[in-house]
């Protein structure tokens, strides 16, 4: 008498069987499969089956529509990816050509165990200049994205770290990554039917649940790893440094920076003394925004300020390193909660290089800076000017918490990041290979009402 | 005799799993492929938008509004009928033919109407987004007028007397 393996048990688990059955009855059964849920289920069966009886590692397409651009979310999947290539046969997803060199290249990151597939989407060829704009999409419209789902159908895991929720997962087990939910739900709306919602803050996870009303389980912070080596961190110097995009709309609000800074100087010029704001960030070409900023900083020729746009990471991390404190305004102001910093990055990159952090208090950085120990959190245009000449007055202050800071930033590393996110991926892998029923993630976040666990890392 | 049986079966799948790709792939439609109906559309509801979110919305929607001022039918018509097919686009094309004069006078005045009701709906969005920015720069102006009182009364100290 044949024993039930594994495998006959993950196929025929209903049947009660005594022995192994032939072929025949395999085929039979994935067909009755086929009949009930569609030749997906069929094939999805199959694809388990092979992972169940240990034959190869699971499958892992990580989806990203503008993968081909640096940016955080990118970097966020790509950083994934590194973490769990070994334990997954892991392919990245584009629209446009991108390479894994230049991946690692961007990131500094080891993706050399992964694969990319670039998937061209006619729909919007000649529209946008040819950005994959998920706005041309509607309810007249086709639904491209399509293609994509089908393609999600061909990996055990899929992973959609695109924000794209036109996106119907097909896959055995299927993630959708959350970094901020933009759009409301409306046409080609799947984001209820992946199986696990991971998000990036509480911040997110709490609009997750007002605007698409499904509780987000799996937390996991973004990996930041701007941390000099040790002992690398230069003498501090009188910079007040802002590391944001010069977005065209200005929701990063460095206009509204250098208004503040030429305020404090007016109404405390002893205490600004030989101070200067520096700006840095990245910007597209024939960015109006910036050239208004240009504009302001014409007109007041003698204001201390240094527009640094698109200078290589070298240059970045020189300016971490000698600046004494740090700002961040996105948010101020906004009534909008898209505006508002889902999480801030570039704070915690300031806060690992020893920066004093003054930002506003919404959003992430509720959850990055705390209030008074590792960094100051303003409401107003007024709170920010007080919180500044109280940090610039006492050097005592800033050493001691940019210390607090440099601590609080490593909580937030590349290390950190990658054990989370193999633990959620090594457990779902473990329970995919057990050939047992896929549980679905259902366990509630704190409701918006109730406080946030601010100082926490992972939302569990 | 084991590794036999596994390598039996490891061909089995395989072979299965070529057919179900094909058959996958054959399939028309996302319902086909889930093997269940699914919903495709939410109505967004309007009353939980942010400001800047109704703004996008409005854009969005008078953009379809521009797209559709041109409401005359399509001139295509076809039969998927194989024999009295031909007879019934036949048929159908000389009433048609018949009807244009008549229809269009009224698409013309329906689709001059439309026109003016997008132009007066893309009028009405620029005012109030005119009257949006002024108010925002008031609110700011009162912020920060609100923030020089107290500064104001900070400076002057605990001893000023208060007028009633």
């Amino acid at each position: 008498m044949n024993k039930i393996d594994p495998l006959s048990d993950f196929f025929f688990r209903d049947l009660g069987l005594k022995v192994r059955p032939s072929g025949a009855d395999l085929a039979r059964a994935v067909e009755a499969v086929a009949k009930k849920s569609g030749p997906q289920a069929a094939f999805n069966m199959l694809l388990r089956g092979e992972v169940v009886a240990g034959w190869r590692k699971p499958s892992l397409a990580l989806y990203d529509h503008t993968l081909h651009l640096i940016g955080g979310g990118e970097k966020y999947g790509c950083t994934l990816a590194q973490a769990l290539q070994d334990d997954f046969d892991v392919t990245l997803i584009a629209h446009q050509p991108v390479t894994t060199g230049d991946l690692m290249q961007w990131y500094d990151l080891d993706l050399s165990r992964c694969r990319v597939k670039i998937m061209p989407l006619g729909f919007f060829a000649g529209k946008s200049l040819g950005r994959i704009d998920p706005d041309l999409v509607s309810a007249r419209t086709e639904n491209p994205f399509l293609a994509v789902s089908r393609e999600s159908g061909n990996y055990d895991f899929f992973v959609n770290n695109s924000m794209l929720e036109m996106v119907y997962p097909l896959a055995n087990v299927s993630l959708f990554v959350c970094h901020f939910p933009e759009r409301q739900k409306g046409a080609y709306f799947y984001v209820q039917h992946y199986r696990h919602l991971v998000y990036n803050s509480l911040y997110t996870a709490t609009w997750i649940e007002k605007k698409w009303g499904i509780s987000p389980r799996h937390h996991i912070y973004p990996p930041v790893d701007m941390e000099p080596a040790a002992g690398e961190l230069p003498a501090k110097e009188k910079i007040i440094l802002a590391v944001a995009r010069f977005e065209s709309g200005g929701s990063k609000q460095q206009l509204e920076m250098i208004a503040a800074f030429a305020r404090l100087r007016a109404e405390a010029p002893q205490a600004l003394g030989s101070w200067k704001l520096v700006l840095c960030g990245g910007s597209a070409a024939g960015n109006p925004y910036l050239d208004r900023i240009r504009a302001a900083l014409a007109a007041q020729p003698t204001l201390p300020v240094q527009l640094q746009v698109n200078i290589p990471l070298s240059a970045l991390k020189a300016w971490y390193g000698r600046a004494a404190i740090f700002w961040h305004f996105c948010g101020l102001g906004q009534s909008n909660p898209a505006n508002v910093e889902h999480f801030g990055m570039s704070t915690v990159e300031a806060m690992q290089n020893g920066c004093l952090p003054i930002v506003f208090d919404g959003g992430g950085q509720r959850e990055i800076v705390e209030n008074g120990i590792s960094g100051f959190r303003f409401a107003s245009a007024r709170e920010l000017r007080a919180q500044t000449l109280r940090a610039l007055a006492d050097p005592g202050l800033r050493q001691r918490v940019g210390a607090a800071a440099r601590e609080r930033g490593a909580h937030f590393n590349r290390a950190v990041f990658a054990a989370k996110a193999r633990g959620l991926f090594r457990e779902l892998a473990g329970e995919y290979a057990s050939g047992k029923p896929l549980a679905a993630s259902e366990k509630p976040i704190a409701s918006p009402g109730e406080p946030l666990a601010a100082n926490g890392i992972g939302g569990e | 005799m084991g590794a036999t049986m596994d390598e039996q079966i490891k061909n089995e799948i395989a072979g299965l799993k070529e057919t179900y790709r094909g058959r996958k792939d054959a399939a028309a439609s996302l319902e086909e492929l889930a093997g269940k109906p699914v919903q495709d559309h939410f109505a967004v509801d309007l009353w939980q938008l942010s400001d800047s979110e109704l703004d996008g919305e409005m854009g969005k929607r008078l953009g379809f509004l521009n797209d559709d001022i041109d409401c005359r039918p399509t001139p295509a018509i076809t039969s998927h009928r194989r024999i009295i097919g031909p007879l019934i686009v036949f048929c159908k094309k000389i009433v048609f033919t018949l009807l244009r004069p008549y229809t269009n006078t009224l698409f013309d005045r329906q689709n001059r109407f439309n026109e003016q009701l997008v132009a007066f709906h893309l009028a009405s969005f620029i005012r109030f987004r005119r009257l949006e920015d002024r108010t925002r720069r008031l609110e700011q102006q009162a912020d920060e007028l609100k923030g020089q009182l107290a500064d104001l009364a900070a400076a002057q100290g605990p001893h000023t007397p208060h007028h009633e």
